[in-house]
């Protein structure tokens, strides 16, 4: 069978040289981050989830500057206000205006999460680099400490450290920060160890490259998405263990009020006022949500394996 | 596997005794005496000076405090005067075992459920069912959601009885609202495993073999999607466990984690050690068992 | 010879796309060939050339999203396989047409015996008692050369190693004496003191048997003591067929010519550099006008990069896609055949 109608002009069966061929792949090198960034956009729920957490916390810095009333401004003839254009969420048993209290309480519920959440990391990380890279001994009394206090559940670690330290906001910081380290040093003891048999860790040894230079070079750009994806379903933990501990009364005390006290004001109102309840779960619960699909999508965009 | 059954009960033992230490020490952390409190009376003091050796110096307190924990004697409450620590875990134990039970066997069992079904009709309603039941689970507080099923099952429309723990029907509302968060998690963690063992080589080659869809979901997928999800068994019990402490508060179920609860508001320092302890315990307990079952049923492990 | 029923396996006109966020990737493009029965067929190509995308397809296993046929039939022993319904395959799969796959580590179910899972196969297909299937089971594992087959069948796949592993599976896949077989790459994943025992397990079970035997393959070095025909596979697309002997002593393409010179060989001077073919393959989502290879031939015409070469038949049961066989490119065909350092 030879080829098709139209016959061919002899012309161009000659030889053509032409381009020289590219021997390496014309795919531009995507730069890792733009790459993960790339996979995070194309995640739905994700994107969504960053934009209701942007939107709370552009809430939670400029509502109750914007607002007209303070926490602490009460009003003993507007008690248990319905919500309405005055009071958007509503009032409270003693007047105060709800909507203030909730970006308040944000602002306090959102820093605790968030600072928790990163003093963990630089314990976890240090912890974990220090026991991959050193090994032996050392590692071995690590992960054995890592193993007992991982048996013993979250909100009983925290309640104990709050009730030694006092309850109050930097306790309640403190509580985390010291004891919920462990699962991100695993993962990161966990990442130098995989890395420190990659060939090109072992060819740059050879070639002098000092063990500093190796850590700030290589291992941070490979722990780093790791590490951010556990931060960030530590900030949730951090958020639901304030909230819990406010709703029993050992967490933020007076003046400060948080997401989980409010939430334990509402339930007690929840009978005749339930307005009181609502929008204090309702904030809780997208920010719980919206940092756990966020949590999600960047575990997703930043696995090795889904990567083309 | 005998030696991975040694291995895991030395560290079991070992996390305990650590435990037992760390909470001594905690206890002595406190800022000031807490035995000064006003509430104790002169009676009680004494009593816990001898029971605890409060004259002697700190080591052989330490050593005092462990040989009781060893025979199992936790100690006397200071907000409960005259009762020992032991008598109210007798008294509440098998309250919060029951509701724990009836929650970790539901929320097993229906996140497995959703877990599987949810894989197999990707896209189709069951799997929107399970995601959406999946997102409530992670996102709202468990506090939250027992006061609003109180509110609504038990206020507005009065079907189930709003709080304590007498007869099935009061047992409903606290098992499910403590089993939701356990159950979304379940369900999220087979799912992705079902998903991720679809793809797998040899169930491509068991449809080589010519099985039907059927055949090769029942004998080849979800017996190997399982065995990942054993191994989040043993968060899975601390998760009941702790969602305990506030579904006995709110439902006010007399169980351990009410007392916990009750004991840390009303700063009873004795009682939060000693329930701290017994949970630690426990906890570790149900770990290491956990590990044996895994190591029962993984053949990898079984036969080496 | 010619008569249809001697073919096991007829393939027109095949075609085969699959949908990514990229685009279409149109992995298999217009195949057409066919095996009779008890011939060996060697399929080789590089990664990406459609090869594994043919195979998979033979026993209509491709995965439907996100591929899609859109074209052509698969005829086995007179069936349109990708005309049948599920039903209909499950009893063809296994039995009549069986495949061995590649990586034995993750082809059998870690989680079950390896006596169940060949006595799988053979109760789907057959009624037998469960003493025959145990009877049968025993004398595959002896079949394939697994030592001590009693207390090995109640033993999980994790404790063979990697070549006993794929013994097992080339035992299930002739289980039921299937009149084709299907090897994607049957020994690439193992250790290549394995390889020759394995491949050797495979060439004699073939001839013992008569079974018609489709070998997907990238190393054309690998094939030459067993393949009765060679099929060259490129960008999705056939470029040259023809015999064993032919194929390797008289290519009549470029890139046919290009893969037997990137064969290392023992008489090779070791201080010389690999010799490679220059470029990659192609990615296959925007088809480019004229010759898939146009960009990496050493051959390269004018016409190359304007149109897609014709089929021509410059050997006897040879077919070649390439313009170096138009009868206006008889100087440029001299410089090829001059080139080929056969």
């Amino acid at each position: 069978m030879t080829d098709a109608a139209e016959p061919i002009p002899p012309e161009l069966f000659v030889p053509d040289p032409g381009q020289p061929v590219q021997s390496l792949s014309t795919a531009e090198p995507q730069e890792f981050w733009a790459d993960v960034w790339r996979r995070f956009r194309g995640n739905r729920a994700a994107m969504a989830s960053l934009s209701v957490l942007i939107l709370l916390a552009l809430l939670a810095i400029f509502a109750p500057i914007l607002s007209h009333y303070s926490i602490a401004q009460t009003d003993l003839f507007n008690t248990y206000k319905r919500p309405s254009f005055v009071h958007f969420f509503g009032t409270d048993g003693l007047g105060r205006d709800v909507w203030t209290q909730v970006w308040m309480g944000a602002r306090i519920s959102l820093t605790v999460g968030l600072t928790a959440a990163l003093i963990q990391m630089l314990i976890g990380v240090v912890i974990g680099c220090i026991s991959g890279l050193y090994g032996g001994r050392v590692d071995m009394f690590l992960m054995r400490t890592v193993d007992i206090m991982i048996a013993i559940p979250f909100l009983i670690w925290v309640s104990l450290v709050v009730i030694v330290l006092k309850p109050g906001i930097v306790s309640i910081i403190l509580a985390f920060a010291l004891t919920q380290w462990t699962e991100i040093a695993r993962l990161v003891r966990g990442e130098v160890l995989k890395l420190q048999n990659t060939e090109f860790v072992i060819a740059s040894q050879s070639m002098g490259a000092g063990s500093w230079r190796l850590i700030v070079r290589h291992f941070f750009p490979n722990i780093l998405p790791v590490v951010i994806v556990a931060v960030t379903f530590q900030i949730t933990n951090a958020i639901f263990g304030e909230a819990f501990l406010s709703y029993i009364g050992l967490g933020i005390q007076e003046p400060l009020t948080s997401w989980g006290k409010l939430v334990a004001a509402g339930v007690r109102e929840m009978r005749g006022n339930p307005y009181m309840l609502i929008f204090p779960a309702i904030a809780i619960s997208l920010t719980m949500l919206a940092l756990q699909l966020i949590g999600d999508g960047l575990r997703d965009a930043t696995d090795p394996k889904l990567r083309q | 596997m005998l030696r991975y059954i040694i291995r895991r009960l030395i560290i079991a033992v070992t996390a305990m005794f650590v435990l037992a230490t760390i909470t001594f020490f905690l206890l002595r952390l406190v800022p000031g005496d807490p035995f000064a409190g006003p509430r104790i009376t002169e009676v009680i003091k004494a009593r816990l000076r001898a029971h605890y050796g409060l004259d002697q110096p700190l080591i052989d307190q330490y050593f005092i405090y462990m040989k009781h924990l060893a025979m199992g004697d936790f100690g006397y409450s200071l907000a409960k005067q005259g009762h020992s620590v032991n008598e109210i875990i007798r008294e509440a134990f098998p309250y919060s075992l029951d509701l724990g039970l009836r929650a970790l066997v539901f929320a097993v069992i229906m996140g497995l459920f959703f877990g599987i079904v949810s894989a197999l009709n990707r896209g189709r309603a069951l799997d929107s069912l399970t995601v959406i039941l999946v997102l409530v689970g992670i996102s709202v507080p468990s506090f939250v959601l027992g006061g609003i099923l109180q509110y609504y099952f038990a206020v507005k429309w009065p079907i189930l009885p709003v709080a304590r723990y007498e007869s099935f029907a009061h047992t409903i509302m606290p098992a499910f609202a403590l089993s939701l968060a356990t159950m979304a998690n379940v369900a999220r963690y087979m799912r992705a495993s079902m998903l991720e063992i679809m793809t797998a080589d040899y169930v491509k080659m068991a449809k080589a073999k010519g099985l039907n869809r059927r055949q090769i979901v029942l004998r080849h997928q979800l017996r190997n999607a399982l065995f990942p999800v054993l191994t989040i068994m043993g968060p899975v019990v601390a998760m009941v466990l702790t969602g305990s402490f506030v579904i006995e508060t709110i439902f006010a179920v007399p169980g351990l984690g009410r007392h916990f609860v009750l004991s840390m508001q009303n700063l009873d320092y004795t009682m939060v050690m000693g329930l701290t302890i017994f949970f630690g315990a426990f906890l570790i307990a149900m770990n290491f068992l956990i590990d044996v079952l895994y190591g029962l049923v993984d053949p990898r492990i079984r036969l080496s | 010879m010619s008569e249809r029923a001697d073919k096991i396996l007829d393939v027109s006109s095949l075609e085969i796309s699959f949908s990514t966020h990229e685009g279409e990737i149109h992995a298999v493009r217009d195949v057409s060939f066919s095996v009779n029965r008890g011939e060996v067929l060697a399929i080789v190509g590089e990664s990406g050339s459609g090869k594994s995308v043919t195979a998979q397809a033979l026993m209509g296993l491709t995965p439907i999203p996100p591929g899609i046929v859109k074209g052509g039939k698969v005829l086995l022993d007179g069936v349109d396989i990708l005309a049948s319904d599920e039903k209909a395959l499950t009893k063809i799969r296994g039995a009549k047409v069986s495949m061995i796959f590649q990586d034995p580590m993750t082809s059998l179910n870690p989680s079950m015996r390896i006596g169940a899972q060949i006595r799988e196969i053979l109760h789907q297909h057959n009624t037998m008692s469960r003493a025959e299937s145990y009877a049968r089971a025993l004398e595959l594992l002896h079949l394939v050369g697994i030592p001590e087959p009693e207390r090995r069948m109640r033993q999980y796949p994790h404790q063979f190693s990697g070549g006993m592993r794929q013994r097992i599976v080339i035992a299930i896949a002739v289980a039921n004496n299937p009149e084709l077989l299907l090897a994607d790459e049957p020994t690439t994943a193992l250790d290549v003191t394995i390889q020759s025992q394995i491949f050797r397990l495979i060439r004699d079970i073939q001839a013992k048997f008569s079974t018609a035997m489709v070998l997907i393959t990238h190393d054309l070095g690998l094939v030459a003591g067993v393949a009765d025909r060679i099929i060259v596979m490129y960008g999705g697309r056939i470029v040259e067929e023809g015999p064993t002997d032919q194929i390797y002593y008289d290519p009549q393409h470029p890139y046919t010519v290009g893969l037997l010179n990137s064969v290392p060989r023992l008489a090779d001077d070791s201080d010389a550099p690999l010799r490679t073919i220059e470029g990659l393959p192609p990615v296959l989502k925007d088809i480019p006008d004229g010759c898939v290879f146009a960009e990496r031939c050493p051959n390269v015409m004018k016409i190359c990069r304007q149109r897609e070469p014709g089929i021509y038949h410059p050997r006897p049961g040879n077919r070649a896609a390439c313009w170096l066989h138009h009868p206006d490119a008889r100087e440029p065909y001299e410089t090829f055949l001059k080139g080929r350092s056969v």
